[in-house]
């Protein structure tokens, strides 16, 4: 049999660059790596010299797709290392404000990213043709996420409202109320998205890896905020400030950026991990959605976590309608967040939409950072695309080229990655 | 109410000359009264979030950073469809890929009839921050070009 060669520079419909290589012959895979070229960009030295209350706004261009989950990550940790509390309002307008981003993030990666694949096409353009009506339930959906993020941060990217010890900027609760109904509104549309995803949930490959999850747990919720690091592999829970010794971090030659490992050789994070840790929290319509995505706790499918994905944009929705209720029951209360800055080390976690992201800062006693740790999720699942590559490519390798290639393109689209999140700038040729 | 017209910066104001269309929008927003019905919007590098910052308006002008082959600091107007994305492969959420925004945008029946783009060629797009010198020197005339572009606009 003739050697088979597959290398993809770069794969498509992710945010930033990687690289699919397989060498085979006779049929048998010789080599594959999942690479990662992209340069990295500094941000942590970046933010070393800069003032205690701008390190949310800096971290949050890390990128345009989670910016508020690092400005919240990052806002936790330096609140950590001041010692400064927040109030319960506080607490949950950003929740509800990271819950707009889950929505936002996840409908742009299951509604324009992963169905072409499901639909046999190349992008989301052709499908405007095809599937017009999904098309404009997916633009509503994430709109619904983008300015949702524009009435609690202040803008639709790159939040500017948040600040350690609160907002700078408070909704109107004639603004939270307009919020509430068009989560409302949504909810017929959800189920409309999760009932096209059914229909084409046969369309994943049906590859099964035991693998090691990894997210924050919390007694009682189905968390995206507070809590402790939790494992499939072990029933024991890692407080945040103790994250380096989950991570552990290494450099693989392949890569760029570093990968991690905890119980095994590798890890997963993200929706199919926070949801096999959480399930038996979901609320009843995400339950609900879940099971008629025949999405179950344990599964150890990675393309399943776009289903996940499905799922927890459904229970946002739901747990945002709650939280909404209650801040309008108790009445929005103006506040002025004040702190003095003192010299501190502490670390922030939240769950990013590709999962749990960690960021941990040093300041002097005025208030300077010293230096910075930033731990993505992304960065955490390389070693994992890696070793599902190892596990699936001998499997399919056998059923050609092209189909091998898009199913390990597929596989590495499951995850959301986000490699970069650099310069966009525009490269263009006239016609 | 919604303004019907939308100057939107793009770019990361972290990586150099990346910057300019961001900041070239938020200098003009300093003198917003001139402009009645126009929002200015810094859209970072937010890809598909464009989509949303451009519905429902009877038109945009988008200013960004954009290697076009021409001198670093040299600015171009063009027409959405009038450049192909050279180098670019994907319809990755981070690149601006116009045409596929724009087809997204018709199909949802909120696409904007009038749309402009000012290309900024850069010099240098690593990370930092601050314009490098060619764009620094023709930063005022940029300004000025967006603002004869949204006042044209608004004309026609």
């Amino acid at each position: 049999m003739p050697e088979t060669l597959i290398e993809v520079k770069h794969v498509t419909r992710v945010e930033g660059h990687g690289n699919i290589f397989v060498r085979a012959s006779d049929g048998k895979v010789q080599r594959v790596e999942w690479q990662v070229p992209e340069a990295p960009r500094f941000f942590e030295a970046m933010v070393r010299g800069r003032n205690w209350r701008d390190i949310q706004s800096i971290v949050s261009r890390i990128c345009g797709i989670c910016s508020v989950t690092h400005s919240l990550a990052a806002t936790k940790a330096v609140e950590n290392a001041m010692g400064i509390e927040v109030s319960e309002q506080t607490d949950k307008l950003r929740i509800l404000l990271h819950y707009t981003e889950q929505i936002e993030s996840h409908v742009l990666h299951v509604g324009y990213l992963v169905a072409p694949d499901l639909l046999g096409q190349k992008s989301v353009v052709p499908l405007t043709a095809t599937h017009p009506d999904l098309i404009k339930t997916v633009i509503t959906l994430h709109r619904l996420g983008n300015e949702g993020m524009e009435l609690l941060g202040g803008r639709m990217t790159h939040p500017v409202t948040i600040m350690p010890g609160g907002f700078s900027r408070l909704p109107a609760e004639a603004e939270l109320r307009a919020l509430k109904k068009r989560f409302e509104d949504a909810v017929p549309l959800l189920e409309a998205l999760a009932a096209a995803i059914a229909s084409l949930a046969g369309k994943l490959p049906d590859f099964n890896r035991p693998t090691e999850y990894i997210a924050l747990v919390n007694p009682g919720v189905y968390t995206f905020y507070h809590g402790q690091i939790g494992s499939t592999d072990t029933e024991e829970k890692t407080p945040i400030d103790k994250f380096e010794s989950v991570v552990n971090e290494y450099v693989s030659p392949q890569s760029t950026a570093k990968w991690t490992k905890w119980h095994r050789d590798s890890y997963a994070v993200g929706a199919l991990a926070r949801f096999n840790l959480n399930a038996d929290l979901l609320l009843p319509l995400a339950a609900r959605t879940a099971a008629s995505l025949g999405l179950k706790k344990g599964c150890c499918n990675p393309y399943m976590n776009s289903v996940a994905q499905v799922v927890e944009v459904v229970q946002v929705v739901e747990h945002g309608i709650r939280l909404m209720d209650e801040l309008l029951s108790e009445g929005i209360k103006r506040e002025s967040p004040c702190a003095t800055p003192k010299a501190g080390n502490g670390a922030g976690c939240v769950e990013a939409p590709r999962g749990i992201l960690f960021h941990r800062y040093e300041f002097d006693k005025t208030g300077t950072c010293l230096r910075a740790n930033i731990c993505i999720p992304t960065n955490q699942n390389h070693a994992n695309i890696q070793k599902d590559f190892e596990s699936l490519a001998p499997q399919i390798i056998g059923r050609g080229q092209d189909e091998a290639r898009l199913l390990l393109e597929m596989l590495v689209r499951s995850y959301d990655p986000c490699i970069s999140c650099s310069t966009h700038c525009l490269n263009v040729t006239f016609v | 109410m919604k303004p019907e017209f939308a100057a939107i910066g793009l770019g990361n104001l972290y990586m150099g000359d990346d910057a300019a269309g961001v900041m070239v929008v938020n200098a003009l927003s300093a003198r917003a009264s001139e402009f009645p019905g126009v929002a200015f919007i810094d859209c970072g590098t937010g890809g598909f979030a464009v989509l949303h910052a451009i519905a429902g308006r009877r038109g945009v002008v988008f200013v960004d950073c954009a290697r076009m082959g021409l001198e670093p600091g040299a600015i171009r107007r063009f027409a959405p469809g009038e450049a192909l994305p050279a180098g670019v492969t994907s319809r990755s959420s981070h690149a601006l890929d116009l045409d596929a925004l724009i087809e997204l945008s018709k199909t949802a029946g909120e696409c904007p009839s009038s749309m402009a783009v000012l290309g900024i060629e850069p010099l240098s797009t690593e990370p930092g921050q601050g314009l490098s010198n060619p764009l620094r020197a023709h930063f005022d005339d940029y300004v000025s070009v967006l603002a004869a572009e949204l006042r044209r606009m608004i004309g026609g």
